[in-house]
């Protein structure tokens, strides 16, 4: 059986209310779901409540998904549930206080091992601008191809091959200007 | 993602070299997430998310049982509605009636103040009543050519006669 013919067994499973299907579309996709959420927010906490909300979403949203990539209906469930989070004034107060802090301890830390290039990652990507990181983001962390984006995001595909090149030709210069300033001091 | 061929995807819109140069400006800048992995969640918010989606599939259950029963229920009363109102019109509704011996009567009595005209039964009584006046006429005020005693013989069997038809018909 092929990866496609068993996650769309999953799929079928899930919409007919079979708990173990879940559990496996849970152990499947909660890593990189995880990973997209904590690149968008990096905060821990917040990536925490907002996996739990889109895996319980799904239960009643899973009946929507009438075929195509899985991967990018997703992610674009995934961004929409970030989206309705930074919405609400009070969790969006939060979550610039989140950012703050991030961005003192990282100034504040004196060591640079790896965590900290990690932090620097997440740094320079919270400088892009939000379509552009929110298109890299989907693409990595969904493993989509250019056609499934451009389908997911209902652009063309080479305003989405634009964006994401752009997008990443930016984040790694700035990447590589962090490098630098540390070989220097 | 893996397999795909983002040179050729460049290409559509630039020129082969350029195509190379920017998919490997893709490859290069998606290195930096393969480099730097994101943090995992932990296991204990595994096993409280598949807890969660546990608890939120039994309500989705006990949902659809209950829009069932309530579905069915609602199908019952309109069953019961639709019986009680067919009943109430076959058995309650004045109109049905009249309609139904209304429409046994000729039309032309509908049409026409003179009844008689209207129906072809009640028109030939009409004129043997008439016939039967005028020979009364005719025998009481003693015409010398009628013998009164025959006349009121012939009279007498056409009243039958007459009658006996009516009814007849």
């Amino acid at each position: 059986m092929s990866d496609n013919d068993e996650l769309q067994q999953i799929i079928d499973g899930c919409k007919n209310g079979s708990e173990e299907s879940f559990s496996r579309l849970v152990d499947i996709y909660s890593g990189r779901c995880y990973g997209f959420f904590y690149r968008l927010s990096g905060d821990r906490d917040l990536s925490d409540d907002l996996l739990s909300e889109l895996f319980v979403r799904l239960v009643e949203k899973i009946s929507t998904y009438k075929g195509g990539s899985f991967g990018g209906w997703l992610f674009t469930t995934a961004y929409n549930i970030f989206q309705d989070y930074l919405r609400g004034k009070h969790r969006r107060g939060k979550l610039l206080e989140g950012r703050r802090d991030l961005v003192e301890l990282e100034q504040a830390a004196g060591g640079k091992d790896d965590d900290e290039v990690m932090d620097e990652l997440q740094k320079q990507l919270s400088k892009l601008d939000s379509e552009a990181k929110e298109l890299i983001l989907m693409r990595y962390y969904g493993q989509l191809s250019f056609k499934e984006l451009s389908e997911a995001r209902g652009e063309p595909i080479g305003t989405v091959l634009s964006k994401v090149h752009r997008g990443l030709k930016k984040l790694r210069a700035r990447m590589e200007t962090f490098r630098y300033g540390q070989r220097r001091y | 993602m893996g397999k795909e061929d983002i040179k050729g995807l460049f290409e559509r819109f630039c020129s082969s070299d350029k195509a190379e140069q920017s998919a490997e400006e893709i490859r290069a800048g998606e290195q930096l997430f393969s480099e730097r992995r994101s943090p995992e969640p932990g296991v204990e918010l595994i096993a409280e998310i598949k807890s969660k989606v546990g608890r939120r599939l039994a309500k989705r259950v006990r949902r659809q049982i209950a829009y069932k029963a309530v579905a069915a229920a609602a199908a019952v009363l309109v069953f019961g509605l639709s019986i009680w109102f067919w009943s109430f019109e076959r058995v309650e509704s004045p109109i049905q009636h009249s309609i139904s011996y209304s429409s046994k009567m000729p039309m032309a009595v509908w049409d026409s103040n003179d009844i008689i005209t209207g129906d072809t039964k009640l028109a030939f009584a009409n004129s043997e009543l008439e016939r039967i006046k005028e020979e009364v006429h005719s025998a009481g005020f003693g015409e010398p050519d009628i013998k009164v005693e025959e006349a009121l013989f012939k009279l007498e069997n056409e009243l039958l006669a007459v009658n006996g038809n009516f009814w007849k018909e």
